[in-house]
């Protein structure tokens, strides 16, 4: 066989340095240099655990760090999400079915909007660029897409998911990011999931995780008329880790099926860890294409995709840390 | 930050990756072995023994994490689908393409190889690459030199005969 060798125990040293020099050029050196930077912060700023540190093990501390970030912005849409725990719990049958409801509700290609409120500790919001305290925040949905709108002293972020579940990040009104569907980063895809974004998977995980039942009903008067709204009630059973929240509380029109309000707390040995609130505001319709990217950039805005990742990926982490350089 | 670190980071990570078989863990072991080893800063002279500390500190970590009895699951595990799937994402673009190139294809093989070794022959062949004498290793592994000798002969022959078999009639170089 011309010019082909056997491989010799002389050379193997020599290819294992190759084999590792190709992939410290792989390295991403920006990124983990922010990381320990902010590690370093962390461990100068305090003692308060982020709750994803206390919910799961089972993510490496990397990927629920860096989750975390682009998470509890995420979390707002768990008012999607939660409507699917509870769809699938088991009893009381009346909660089973309301809530079941609500889904079918949630899940028509209607436009609906949340205004967020949430409550967290201090260290736990320096770590999380999208979504700060005392920031307004408001999440439309359509089915499975979404569009977060934070305003943070005059500027506005913008990220969300499109029809093609294509996940994207606003950078400036000239530049976005976006992941395909097969190419979103594990951990923000993990995140996505764990924490609300994917519907059917988020019921198939928690599906066995939640007692729910109906609390008490109340009538009121609105938008002309008498309503009778539900207020169900959802805790997450005994000795089933993993998910970021344990209660949540839901408030739904027993004649749409719409989710008014929602609240979702992690509450641990008594005490509120974090907690979110989500009120419908608005049922508006929104434009064709408001849930994509191309729509949340001025005419001529570049979209770096999978062709452009290593600008992509750091056009994302300027965002983030932009972001934090402002607090 | 430290220039050593930004000099030293690239391979600590890819060492600290290989050793644990995922780069998600190397990446994370390092950033807490370089945040330790900064909370330390005023006992070492950095700049001239950061690497080497590093490297040391990465070793005895990522043998701690694989020998830790209690074995984790990771979410993905938890959540994977039966047909692969990880929650229904998967990163197929990081899929290899089938027309592979050669170079491509032995370094694949290279990695793979590693993770066939024990860990400790692993750490004594990747140290010994990145120009660790038998001493160097031996005092960071708690062993003899000779001993790291033995260790590294066993791995370069293990390796060899993987990759032989890997590529029966050799590859071009």
């Amino acid at each position: 066989m011309n010019g082909r060798t056997p491989f010799s125990e002389d050379q193997i040293e020599g290819l294992v340095r190759g084999y590792l020099d190709a992939e410290a050029s792989e390295v991403d050196l920006a990124r983990n240099l922010a990381e320990i930077g902010r590690r370093q912060r962390e461990l100068n700023a305090g003692s308060v655990i982020p709750l994803a540190t206390t919910s799961s093990k089972h993510w490496g501390r990397t990927g629920r760090r860096l989750a975390w970030r682009i998470g509890l912005a995420a979390c707002v849409v768990v008012a999607i999400g939660v409507t699917s725990y509870m769809a699938l719990s088991p009893e009381p049958a009346s909660a089973y079915a309301l809530v079941r409801e609500a889904e079918s509700a949630l899940a028509a290609p209607v436009d609906r909007c949340y205004r967020v409120e949430s409550e967290v500790p201090k260290v736990w919001r320096r770590g999380n660029p999208l979504l700060q305290d005392g920031d307004e925040t408001r999440v439309w949905t359509r089915g499975d897409q979404f569009r977060v709108q934070t305003s943070d002293q005059g500027q506005q972020y913008n990220w969300g998911q499109d029809a093609q579940r294509r996940l994207w990040v606003v950078c400036d009104p000239q530049l976005g990011v976006r992941f395909d569907r097969q190419e979103v980063p594990p951990m923000l895809a993990r995140t996505r999931t764990f924490l609300g974004l994917d519907v059917r998977q988020l019921a198939k995980k928690v599906l066995n995780d939640f007692d729910l039942h109906i609390a008490k009903v109340r009538s009121v008067t609105q938008q002309g008329g008498p309503h009778r709204l539900a207020l169900v009630l959802a805790t997450a059973k005994q000795g089933r880790p993993g998910n970021p929240f344990n209660t949540a509380q839901l408030e739904i029109d027993l004649t749409t099926k719409v989710i008014g309000s929602m609240e979702l707390a992690r509450v641990i040995d008594g005490e509120i860890k974090a907690r979110f609130r989500f009120t419908l505001i608005d049922q508006a319709a929104q434009p064709a294409g408001s849930y994509e990217l191309e729509s949340q950039l001025q005419p001529g805005g570049r979209i770096l995709g999978h062709d452009q990742s290593s600008e992509r990926t750091e056009a994302l982490r300027h965002v983030f840390e932009s972001r934090r350089e402002k607090r | 930050m430290d220039g050593w670190i930004s000099l030293a980071l690239p391979g600590a990570v890819a060492y600290a990756s290989s050793l644990l078989g995922d780069r998600e863990q190397g990446e994370d072991i390092v950033q807490d072995c370089v945040c330790r080893l900064l909370a330390r800063a005023a006992r070492y002279d950095l700049p001239r023994d950061g690497r080497k500390l590093l490297f040391r500190a990465i070793t005895n970590a990522c043998i701690n994490r694989q020998t830790r009895a209690r074995k984790t699951v990771s979410l993905d595990e938890h959540g994977r689908q039966p047909d692969g799937g990880a929650w229904g994402v998967e990163d197929v673009a990081a899929t290899p393409p089938l027309a592979m190139a050669l170079a491509e294809e032995l370094r694949v093989a290279i990695g793979q190889g590693l993770q066939t070794l024990p860990l400790r022959q692993r750490s004594v062949l990747e140290l010994s690459s990145l120009g660790w004498g038998a001493e160097e290793i031996g005092h960071l592994l708690d062993l003899q030199a000779e001993n790291v000798r033995v260790i590294l002969f066993r791995a370069r022959k293990a390796m060899a005969a993987f990759l032989n078999a890997r590529f029966p009639g050799g590859v071009t170089r």
